[in-house]
């Protein structure tokens, strides 16, 4: 095992997360995605909802079939029509805090115009209590009136971002709740087989409910699954809803594992397993247990056909969401080996229907 | 067929007092599969921790549901003085918390609390609430971040009245074992597959999954349902005694008319005493058998409950012998929908 991500991981992770993902319109992100594991995976496939499957068969130690889903896209917006005065109106694709999006640099539309969400001047709007409701966000793409906008209606939205190396294990960027589950899977798959078939699948519209993974893994008829994805850190300093009771989710305390999300229980025979595979390994680990929603994914894919244990586990992010979170690459280099260890002692007897 | 007599009121008492918070039910499915592994032509439990029962083969597929979890809550976060807060998992009513008291898988019992508890003037948030595990000075049972837990209380009954914790939906579980029971000592029409599902109080997915497994022809719940005869409450016309509850619809599910009227039809010939269950809230693990694969009909029989969701969910022992009543007709006879 090694501590830090090598080079040319931190370097897709840079393109990972400044590609544009937006769900729905994952293309970009799929393509990079591609070209990286198509040398070493011959079996490539892109289902009807967009996803991007590749196998890596097991040595046959095993007969089981395990599905590592990563999400490729990332929350944005989508044009839903031009003012005459040159203005953008939005709806939102996945869920936004307005509290922090006035201003934030865009790329709009197909093009990838520069554009910005407006924000009145400090003098109009210091009487402004309220946070503003994304029906009454518009673009500015400088343009002075329609017919200066390219993008159509329809067309996509997303943060702009540049990724940064703030030390030598934290990062700022976008999209870190899916980029980093995808730098995460094209590591597992790039590796040595496990005694399974490892049926990687980078999924699309995760974020609006698990689209994607529900028809990958409907596909794929996997005995078990594992969802990556990113977990939101709550370990400001100084940060006063951290009073005695917050739970806390610390970037750089290692892998989250996600025990209960919103109100879908992690499958307890396969949380057990990576715990006691984490422990064995002497990797720290840290457990999501809220009613808050961290993402959908798992809750779909344990539902599917007769049903897949599922465990999500990611990464801890400060900021998740905004276009400018944080990520310590230790955790993501953990989270790497803790699954790597974890799928290869991986048997059928792990799971719930050989212990009855 | 049992009365109120030989109703089996150990059953009820294991069952009641067993532990299964959602995603947890493998204390209880061991109890519940050691009753029932010999009364069964084939058990199994599938991938997402669902108990079924095959009971005959050939002619329709008739899957019977009766959910194995119960409300719990899960442990988030133990502060540096002992208290631990928790997440919950289904739908904890909080009115009912302060006071009561959780079990852990190992047997620990906690106390919940409650912040600024003297000078409370409205129903406290979930995050106001805490666990308390002390064992003495600065003592604490073995309880941990990630450990679930569910309510605690003795089973007690008064007269006919059976009162318990989780009666949502052991309860139901009864239903089928005593049904299953009788329908050992005969030859059924149908493929029965009585299934205990899990996950039922977090989105009604056991059922989804395993009817998924199974393609069943109809399904049929068991579950309890609140009833309309407390004080001040909401119009409803269930009553507890006054027989099975025969769903016509809830928030989730409206019963095919065609399931409704069999039900019906079998409890006017067997002469058990039913009532109609319209419910404005809630639904049950039919609501799910009905949307799976290409269609599942679907019905409910309801065991009329006060005070679901608390510790004390009250069911009468007459309407609970009447739901194993019309639940052996329903599932003996053949099943004539049309």
């Amino acid at each position: 095992m090694t501590d830090t991500l090598a080079n040319n991981q931190l370097e897709m992770l840079r393109l990972l997360s400044q590609a544009v993902g937006v769900s729905g319109a994952e293309g970009d992100v799929r393509k990079l995605i591609r070209e990286t594991i198509k040398a070493n995976l011959s079996d490539l496939s892109v289902d009807t909802m967009g996803n991007l499957s590749a196998v890596l068969k097991g040595t046959g130690g095993s007969v089981m079939r395990v599905l590592v889903s990563a999400h490729m896209d990332e929350i944005g917006f989508m044009v839903a029509s031009i003012n005459d005065n040159g203005l953008i109106n939005i709806v939102d694709v996945g869920v936004h805090d307005n509290r922090y999006t006035p201003t934030q640099p865009l790329l709009v539309g197909k093009d990838k115009t520069p554009g910005v969400f407006i924000w009145k001047p400090i003098h109009q709007s210091i009487e402004q209590q309220t946070i503003i409701e994304s029906e009454d966000m518009l673009i500015d793409v400088g343009a002075s009136d329609k017919g200066g906008v390219k993008a159509k209606p329809g067309e996509y939205v997303a943060f702009a971002s540049r990724f940064t190396e703030l030390s030598p294990t934290v990062v700022r960027g976008k999209a870190f709740d899916s980029r980093a589950a995808c730098i995460a899977l094209i590591g597992l798959l790039s590796g040595d087989p496990f005694p399974h078939d490892l049926h990687g699948v980078f999924t699309t519209q995760a974020l609006i409910g698990g689209r994607g993974a529900a028809i990958a893994a409907y596909r794929a008829e996997p005995q078990a699954a594992f969802s990556l994805t990113g977990f939101a850190a709550n370990d400001l300093p100084g940060d006063p809803s951290l009073s005695d009771y917050a739970p806390i989710i610390r970037l750089g305390g290692g892998p989250v594992l996600s025990a209960l999300d919103g109100r879908t229980v992690g499958n307890r025979r396969l949380l057990e397993h990576v715990r006691s595979v984490a422990k064995a390994k002497g990797i720290p680990i840290q457990l999501h247990a809220s009613n808050d929603i961290q993402q959908p994914e798992g809750s779909r894919l344990k539902q599917i056909a007769a049903g897949i244990p599922t465990l999500m586990i990611g990464v801890p992010i400060r900021y998740m969401g905004s276009p400018n979170s944080l990520m310590n690459l230790t955790d993501l280099q953990s989270l790497i080996d803790l699954m790597r260890e974890s799928l290869a002692a991986l048997t059928p007897d792990v799971l719930e229907t050989h212990n009855a | 067929m049992p009365d109120t007599k030989t109703l089996d009121r150990t059953l009820i008492k294991t069952l009641v007092e067993s532990w299964g918070p959602p995603g947890y039910e493998h204390k209880v499915r061991a109890t519940i599969h050691e009753l029932v592994k010999d009364l069964a032509d084939e058990v199994r439990v599938d991938a997402s921790g669902s108990l079924i029962c095959r009971m005959g083969s050939g002619g329709p597929k008739v899957m019977i549901a009766a959910h194995m979890d119960e409300i719990g809550l899960m442990i988030n976060h133990i502060d540096r003085d002992g208290y631990a807060r928790f997440s919950t998992i289904g739908f904890l009513l909080n009115p009912t918390l302060y006071g009561s008291r959780v079990r852990f898988e190992n047997g620990t019992i906690g106390t919940i609390g409650v912040e600024n508890s003297w000078h409370l003037t409205t129903i406290p948030k979930t995050t106001d609430f805490y666990v308390d595990f002390s064992t003495g000075a600065n003592s604490y049972a073995q309880v941990a971040v990630g450990d679930v837990a569910t309510m605690w209380r003795d089973y007690a009954e008064r007269g006919d009245r059976l009162i318990a914790k989780s009666m949502d939906d052991r309860i139901g579980c009864v239903v089928a074992i005593e049904t299953m029971r009788h329908v050992a000592k005969s030859k059924p029409a149908n493929e029965l597959y009585f299934v205990f599902t899990v996950q039922e109080e977090v989105g009604i997915q056991g059922a989804r999954t395993s009817a998924h497994g199974i393609s069943p022809d109809f399904g049929i719940a068991l579950d309890v349902t609140p009833s309309g005869d407390m004080p001040k409450n909401e119009k409803m016309a269930v009553r507890l005694g006054d027989g099975a509850a025969i769903k016509v619809r809830d928030a989730g599910h409206i019963v095919p008319p065609a399931i409704k009227s069999l039900m019906i039809k079998r409890a006017q010939e067997a002469k058990i005493p039913y009532q109609l269950e319209v419910l404005d809230l809630g639904t049950t693990d039919a609501a799910a058998i009905q949307t799976v694969g290409a269609g599942i009909p679907s019905g409910a029989i309801s065991i009329p409950c006060r005070y679901v969701h608390s510790a004390s969910e009250t069911v009468d022992a007459n309407d609970v012998v009447a739901c194993i009543d019309l639940l052996i007709e329903m599932v003996t006879k053949p099943f004539e929908v049309s």
